[in-house]
């Protein structure tokens, strides 16, 4: 993946948001009260008095230099607003996408090994389950569960500093979720390694079966893994969003959907654009790490 | 009438349907989104009360024989909102996927097509858009053009159109330097009767998979974009609006957020067992 490139345009694509909104948009940011001075002053405001890419050059001036402004609705600079909420979202993703490797590799192996039993049927049913299950109704359910029902676990975030009790729940409902396509991506390419020769080969030498797989299968089932393990990243990010309002989180992605009600656009622009580059950048950690894990990639 | 309709089938394509009746996924995930649509069209007759008005004075009523998934806080049938809450769904995915195939048919059949600094281009800018992760697309979409019904279509088409535009220019290219449309073309043949009877049935395989299979990510975006309050607005009946109303009652009226799940879940999981299925069926390239 092009990490630069895609960056750029994505700046592009989230610069031009503003002027994707139907309509004047500093009309509808000053609000239905505005006077035309109180319009013009918005106009100003946003810089959109100035050509377009003119505009731009700004947007990436403020993005680059890390100084991007005030928030349009609380005044407060949009740095101090995003960093904090960046580093709970990052927290949260984190913890979630360990929850998801542990989980998914464990049940994908042991649906590999126990082929077509009952163990692999449900690990199945779990894995298809995980891909159809809405990430909000997961959230509710282990909402009733652990908060209403057993009383063990809060439910929401008081405050703006989430403690590790706050982030049992949020990060089991993203990594519940995320488990599923990893065991079944574990479980195919298990089965795929199980079957080469060689492990043929050192059973049939005498090595106990136990250590070929965790030394050798796994090895070599784990390359695709890594594949969707950083495609999940993405999905978790986005989960985030979702998640992060039904439990209160203070995270990135709660901060832009109040922002998206707020009309707090440049939050929204700058608060979507550290998602971007957060995925994107991760994505390429995962390219670098595949061609790590499998010279073959390197050839091609 | 059966036998008149299998009489019509080539002997290739009555193979392909005895597979397709054999798989289990096939079978299970058909049935289940075939009920879906039929509650879908049929919600104005079979739901038993309206879906937007109730009465007050029987609000969060547990489920009886007057209400078999009980009444929400306003006093509304869960049934009924619940089966056009269906409709909602289907019309939401239905209209998405089809502006998304239609312009990414378009968009990147002719990418693959022309080929060059063109093609370069529009892969450029749909792999910026896949930048976006998941959901992000569409919620972008939304906060821009606000909530609404036809807003959710227009995100839901956006947010899937990068993946059907790759799939159509992958398609194309993979069609248009094969050897039968070589030999079609050395033939004499019209480029539009090479494209009708061999780029396009050719080609159909992967988008028809890929349909059903962004059919159940469509669902549920569209009940998290509704679950955000950046969807469907109330008092619309959204399965994913439904649930986020019911936050304020998950202990005192589960039947809130169960039955709307419910349906959600069953829905989502029969796209994806027949997607899966079809996938095993048409593309038969994975052997387990």
């Amino acid at each position: 993946m092009l990490l630069i490139p895609t960056l750029l345009g994505a700046s592009i694509i989230i610069f031009l948001m503003i002027h994707f909104l139907p309509g004047d948009p500093a009309q509808i940011l000053a609000g239905p009260d505005a006077t035309l001075q109180d319009i013009q002053n918005m106009r100003i405001r946003l810089g959109l008095d100035k050509p377009l890419p003119v505009q731009y050059f700004l947007f990436m001036e403020r993005l680059l230099t890390w100084n991007l402004g005030n928030s349009l609705v609380s005044g407060f600079p949009i740095t101090s607003l995003i960093v904090p909420r960046f580093l709970n979202t990052l927290k949260l993703a984190l913890l979630a996408i360990s929850i998801s490797l542990a989980i998914g590799i464990v049940l994908g192996i042991v649906a590999a090994l126990k082929r077509n039993t009952t163990a692999d049927r449900i690990v199945m049913i779990f894995a298809l389950l995980g891909v159809s299950m809405p990430v909000f109704l997961l959230a509710v359910l282990l909402i009733v569960i652990f908060s209403i029902k057993l009383h063990i676990l809060p439910a929401t975030v008081i405050g703006s500093t989430p403690s590790i009790r706050h982030l049992v729940l949020p990060s089991l409902t993203l990594g519940l979720i995320g488990a599923a396509p990893i065991a079944r991506m574990t479980r195919s390419s298990m089965i795929e390694a199980l079957s080469q020769e060689y492990i043929k080969t050192s059973e049939a030498f005498g090595f106990s079966i136990r250590k070929i797989i965790l030394v050798h299968a796994l090895r070599n089932a784990l390359i695709p893994v890594v594949t969707v393990a950083g495609l999940n990243f993405g999905y978790l990010l986005a989960g985030a969003v979702i998640t992060e309002t039904v439990f209160a989180y203070p995270g990135l992605g709660r901060l832009i959907v109040d922002s998206i009600f707020a009309r707090d656009y440049p939050v929204v622009q700058f608060g979507l654009m550290m998602i971007v580059a957060l995925f994107a950048v991760v994505n390429t950690v995962v390219d670098v790490l595949y061609a790590l894990i499998n010279p073959r990639v390197r050839l091609e | 009438m059966s036998g008149f309709l299998e009489s019509l089938l080539t002997p290739q394509n009555k193979m392909l349907l005895r597979k397709l009746r054999r798989n289990k996924n096939v079978l299970l995930g058909g049935v289940l989104v075939l009920i879906f649509i039929a509650i879908a069209i049929l919600s104005p007759i079979i739901s038993p009360y309206s879906p937007t008005s109730g009465n007050l004075s029987e609000a969060l009523r547990p489920p009886s024989s007057n209400h078999p998934f009980g009444t929400d806080y306003l006093g509304r049938d869960i049934l009924s909102r619940v089966i056009w809450g269906a409709r909602i769904s289907l019309v939401v995915a239905v209209g998405g996927i089809a502006i998304s195939i239609l312009s990414g048919a378009i968009i990147g059949g002719f990418a693959g097509y022309i080929g060059g600094a063109i093609d370069d281009l529009t892969m450029g800018v749909v792999n910026i858009l896949l930048a976006f992760p998941d959901i992000l697309l569409a919620l972008f979409v939304a906060a821009v053009t606000g909530p609404g019904l036809e807003n959710v279509i227009l995100a839901i088409g956006v947010y899937n159109f990068p993946q059907f535009a790759r799939i159509a220019r992958g398609a194309v290219i993979s069609v248009k330097t094969s050897d039968y449309v070589e030999a079609a073309r050395a033939s004499g043949e019209t480029k539009s009767s090479i494209f009708f009877r061999y780029v396009l049935p050719n080609s159909m395989s992967p988008i028809v998979v890929h349909a059903t299979l962004r059919t159940a990510a469509s669902i549920l975006t569209a009940a998290g974009l509704s679950f955000l309050g950046l969807g469907v607005q109330p008092p619309t009946p959204e399965w994913g609006a439904m649930i986020s109303e019911a936050l304020y009652y998950l202990d005192a009226a589960p039947y809130m957020w169960v039955f709307p799940g419910i349906f959600l879940v069953l829905t989502v999981l029969g796209f994806n067992l027949l997607g899966d299925g079809l996938n095993d069926v048409l593309n038969p390239r994975i052997k387990d």
